[in-house]
């Protein structure tokens, strides 16, 4: 229990709303350039969207002007002013690139330029702040329609003239084999933490000093940069493989995959093991000591007491673990390993903004994705919290 | 009668406080025992003895005749009722569910663990609805009475209860008090009671044992041992105002005469407590009171009959 | 103080490997690559790292906590929660991807590392600061209006000094960040010590690789155990104020 007072902070909403407007009246919307490689001449959200920019202000602004003056008002109605703020804002932005483009060369773009992406980002974190407060149906529905709205603009051809939809058509096939490489390596790296982590957890949960050793071997592995560690193993590996050729048979390689999901698995380790162990001693001593007093044995109390009572945690520990995982797999593509990672360094290579942002928003989307599935699951899976 | 527990030269070593030295002691079946005295005492890790969370390193500790070093000790523990100051109500189980947890290890049928479920909660009248909620919604009170509906579930023929109403309010901590009294009626259990509440151990006790540095200082019935020897008994269970203490345990029924009040008496309930009866006198300036319940005159308590049901040894 | 020197003896240690004398006698003696990275390049690039991060940690601290100082004080409601999950989410974005955003805006170099690192290490910043506040015993804070102290003042004789010691593994996790995600900086061609590995992984180079590896570990060792250091410092001082 926190000492944080109950009542929400009522600045952040207005501070959220300000962003979104610096986004559509102080920052670049969209850039239009002559080819994917150079930045361009950038266009205010004004100038870009015409009227439709006060539009959007309007909904976003009643939108926190319900919250902040009606707030016995169920959240239905300002989430529904602000998904619809966003699906205009990506309504417009689609069409203002075609209408922008229209008597240039095939080979110019209308790229989205920073105002874009700092007036949607506030857009969404208001909305998800508003959310919070919502029902589970709400909170479900609100994020499935604005998916259905942008699929339908996509379907409708309303987004094709964007640059960065015009690169993921041009390399759509790249992408999704991208996108289902670094999920099956973050699937595989989470796997060998859990393979790892709940043993280990288990071992340390029984003996304090296997908790020391663990603890300070994995808190050292936690000090090294990811960078240097996945790189280590290169050389490392190598060596391995000239010292044991038999384990090239197995299909150890010392670049890619190999050096991938254990540097990432060894990062992702500590999180776990740590859940697993404050979820085992989860328990307050004197539950575990009633348990024990009306009969239990101690597989019984394992089973009927820690470990429900630990669920919470160990979820939270797997949430942490699994953002963990898909954050540093990206990092694989360095070393050759594919996946998402290796599209944003070729677009670093080209310089190619849209290029690192196909790679990257995936990445980000996925992290959120299993971090707000996970959250989500702690909240069903412990009713005795509520 | 046989003892249903008999500690038998039982020692308990551990270093300095609570342990335990050549304890032999019975309760008889039936019995509703107290255990009593300064923390560090020992009385804790007497009652744990019993259903063995701790074992003695000298000594036998007998339950219903049995050595119980020699039996399964969570096949004993499912036998006996067991109640905490802390409750441990399993905070991710509701209430209905806490209270099957003996009956579901012991493998009853679910259609009788289901009729047992209403049946515990109307004995600690406790409203039926109760049974889906977590316990985190449930007040003070009634977390108290889920952990006793939880012990008895099982319809166990002892009760081991340490320290059962230590986290609840003054008058939370009576009316729990007056529900045990009524269930230990109700059901003739035999239970073993932990408490440091003098006060406690003779309003509840048929049989109070006084222990002090892991010894039995005495034992026997309260009124008996207000009147003990030993000073620090005595002290104890007598604090500043032991006459006060024993009008508390005598009813005015025991001390009543059959004759007439005068009229407009003021009226007292033949269970009430003799310090009731001294407190309404001093409150309406009357000398005699009218004992009655649901209308019907029963007899009269004057001044006099009150001194006398309560002798005082003479001063040492 | 174990702590300390345990992680300061580990920096020394992985220092050490990465000169190029040691690592190349090591490679020499696995059988692998001999041309190492020149011990002076690589003194170069550990003592630009430094500077980089140290640069990004320190806007990034000091932004963190000034806006979690200003959010704490603005309406005394909850913003622990917001800010919380705002920090689960962009700590969802890896470093490289962080660096790689920053890359477009500000072209090739030290800028776009910066930014990262001040983007990266604001967030934890930011959270651990309003942790730490509103971990402030609000009795000490209600005694300390009671008695007259301006806002001000409570700031600067309740809140700070209590919530500091609360703060300083937030500042820990801070520098650490920055330490590792300078490294990642070299791919958007700042010098740093990620540099070595980068070269390493273009030409082949597992020695490059391994040197450079072994003196970012030990840059990270060693900024840990001086942190170490003065945490035990910094508490014993507020504990003799007291």
């Amino acid at each position: 229990m926190g000492t944080h007072p109950a009542v929400p902070a009522r600045g952040l909403e207005p501070a959220l709303a300000l962003l979104a407007l610096l986004g559509l009246y102080a920052f670049g919307w969209l850039a239009v350039a002559p080819n994917r490689l150079v930045s361009g001449t950038s266009l205010g959200a004004a100038a870009a969207l015409g009227w439709g920019v006060h539009a959007i202000a309007v909904l976003i602004l009643g939108a926190v002007a319900l919250r902040r003056w009606r707030p016995g008002l169920a959240p239905a109605l300002p989430v529904m002013l602000l998904v619809l703020a966003a699906a205009l804002a990506l309504g417009l932005t689609g069409d203002a690139a075609r209408h922008q483009l229209q008597e240039l060369a095939p080979a110019a773009r209308a790229m989205l330029g920073f105002g874009f992406w700092l007036g949607i980002a506030a857009l969404l974190v208001l909305l998800a702040e508003v959310l919070r407060g919502a029902s589970i149906w709400l909170r479900v529905l609100a994020p499935l329609l604005l998916l259905g709205i942008a699929a339908l603009a996509g379907w409708l051809g309303l987004l094709d003239r964007l640059s960065l939809v015009v690169e993921y058509q041009a390399r759509a096939e790249t992408l999704h084999a991208a996108l289902l490489r670094h999920l099956a390596l973050a699937g595989a790296a989470l796997g060998i933490v859990l393979a790892f982590g709940i043993p280990l957890g288990w071992w340390a949960f029984r003996s304090p000093r296997a908790e020391a050793a663990l603890a300070a071997v994995l808190n050292a592995v936690q000090i090294v940069p990811a960078l240097a560690l996945f790189g280590a193993l290169i050389p490392l590996l190598s060596a391995l493989l000239r010292a044991v050729p038999a384990l090239r048979g197995l299909g150890v390689e010392a670049i890619g995959t190999a050096p991938t999901l254990i540097g990432t698995a060894a990062y992702a380790g500590l999180p776990l093991w740590r859940g697993i162990l404050a979820g085992l001693a989860a328990a307050p001593r004197e539950v575990v000591g009633v348990a024990e007093a009306m009969g239990m044995d101690e597989a019984r109390v394992t089973r009927a007491v820690r470990l429900p009572l630990g669920l919470p945690v160990f979820l939270a520990a797997l949430r942490v673990a699994a953002v963990q995982c898909i954050g540093l797999v990206a990092l694989g593509g360095l070393i050759g390993a594919g996946g998402l990672g290796a599209l944003v360094l070729e677009g670093m290579a080209q310089f190619a903004t849209d290029l690192i942002l196909l790679g990257a928003l995936p990445i980000v989307a996925l992290a959120l994705l299993a971090d707000g599935a996970l959250r989500l699951l702690e909240g069903r899976l412990a009713p005795w919290r509520r | 009668m046989a003892a249903v527990i008999a500690f038998e030269d039982v020692s308990v070593a551990y270093g300095g406080r609570d342990g335990l030295r050549d304890v032999t002691l019975e309760v008889a079946a039936g019995e509703l025992c107290v255990l009593v005295g300064p923390s560090g005492a020992g009385k804790s890790t007497l009652l744990r003895l019993v259903n063995r969370l701790v074992a003695p390193s000298a000594g036998v500790v007998r339950v219903r005749g049995e050595d119980i070093a020699r039996n399964d000790p969570i096949r004993l523990r499912r036998s006996i009722g067991y109640a905490i100051q802390s409750v441990g109500l399993f905070p991710h189980r509701t209430v209905g569910e806490n209270i099957a947890t003996v009956p579901r290890l012991l493998g009853w049928p679910e259609p009788r663990i289901a009729a047992r479920i209403p049946e515990l909660l109307a004995l600690l009248r406790l409203d039926a609805d109760l049974a889906a909620r977590y316990p985190h919604t449930l007040s003070g009170g009634q977390a108290q009475r889920v952990g006793l509906a939880r012990a008895l579930a099982a319809d166990p023929d002892l009760l081991l209860m340490d320290e059962p109403f230590g986290a609840a309010d003054p008058i939370l901590r009576r009316a729990l008090r007056a529900e045990l009294r009524r269930i230990h009626a109700v059901t003739g259990k035999t239970i073993l009671l932990v408490t440091h509440d003098a006060e406690e151990a003779l309003e509840l006790a048929t049989r109070v044992v006084v222990l002090r540095d892991g010894r039995v200082l005495a034992a026997g019935a309260p009124l008996e041992l207000i009147r003990a020897a030993d000073p620090f008994v005595r002290d104890l269970l007598g604090g500043d105002a032991p006459a006060l203490r024993r009008l508390g345990l005598v009813t005015v029924a025991a001390a009543m005469a059959a004759t007439a009040a005068p009229a407009g008496a003021p009226v007292i309930a033949p269970g009430a407590s003799l310090s009731d009866a001294l407190s309404l006198m001093l409150e309406t300036r009357a000398e005699v009171l009218a004992v009655g319940e649901d209308g019907r005159t029963l007899g009269s308590l004057g001044l006099p009959g009150l001194l006398r049901a309560v002798p005082m040894p003479a001063p040492a | 103080m174990r702590g300390a020197i345990g992680t300061l003896a580990l920096g020394c240690g992985f220092a050490l490997l990465s000169l190029a004398p040691v690592a190349a006698v090591l490679f020499a003696a696995l059988g692998g690559e001999t041309r190492a990275f020149g011990s002076g390049a690589l003194l170069d690039l550990a003592l630009a790292h430094l500077r980089l991060a140290g640069l990004g940690a320190l806007a990034g601290i000091a932004l963190g906590v000034a806006l979690g100082l200003l959010v704490t004080r603005a309406d005394g409601g909850d913003w622990r929660r917001p800010v919380d999950a705002l920090a689960a989410a962009a700590q969802a974005t890896p470093p490289m991807v962080v660096v790689a955003l920053a890359l477009p805006a500000f072209g090739f170099g030290d800028l776009p590392t910066v930014l990262a690192l001040v983007l990266y290490t604001l967030m934890p910043v930011l959270r651990g600061t309003v942790a730490a506040i509103e971990a402030v015993a609000p009795d000490a804070r209600a005694a300390a209006v009671a008695i007259g102290l301006t806002p001000w003042q409570v700031l600067c004789r309740v809140d700070l000094p209590l919530a500091w010691p609360l703060l300083l593994p937030a500042l820990r996790v801070a520098v650490m960040l920055a330490v590792a995600t300078t490294a990642v900086g070299a791919l958007a061609g700042a010098a740093t010590l990620g540099t070595p590995i980068i070269l390493g992984l273009q030409n082949r180079n597992d020695l490059y690789i391994f040197q450079g590896a072994a003196a970012t570990a030990a840059i990270a060792f060693l900024a840990d155990g001086a942190l170490l250091m003065l945490k035990r410092d910094g508490l014993r001082r507020n504990r003799r104020k007291v």
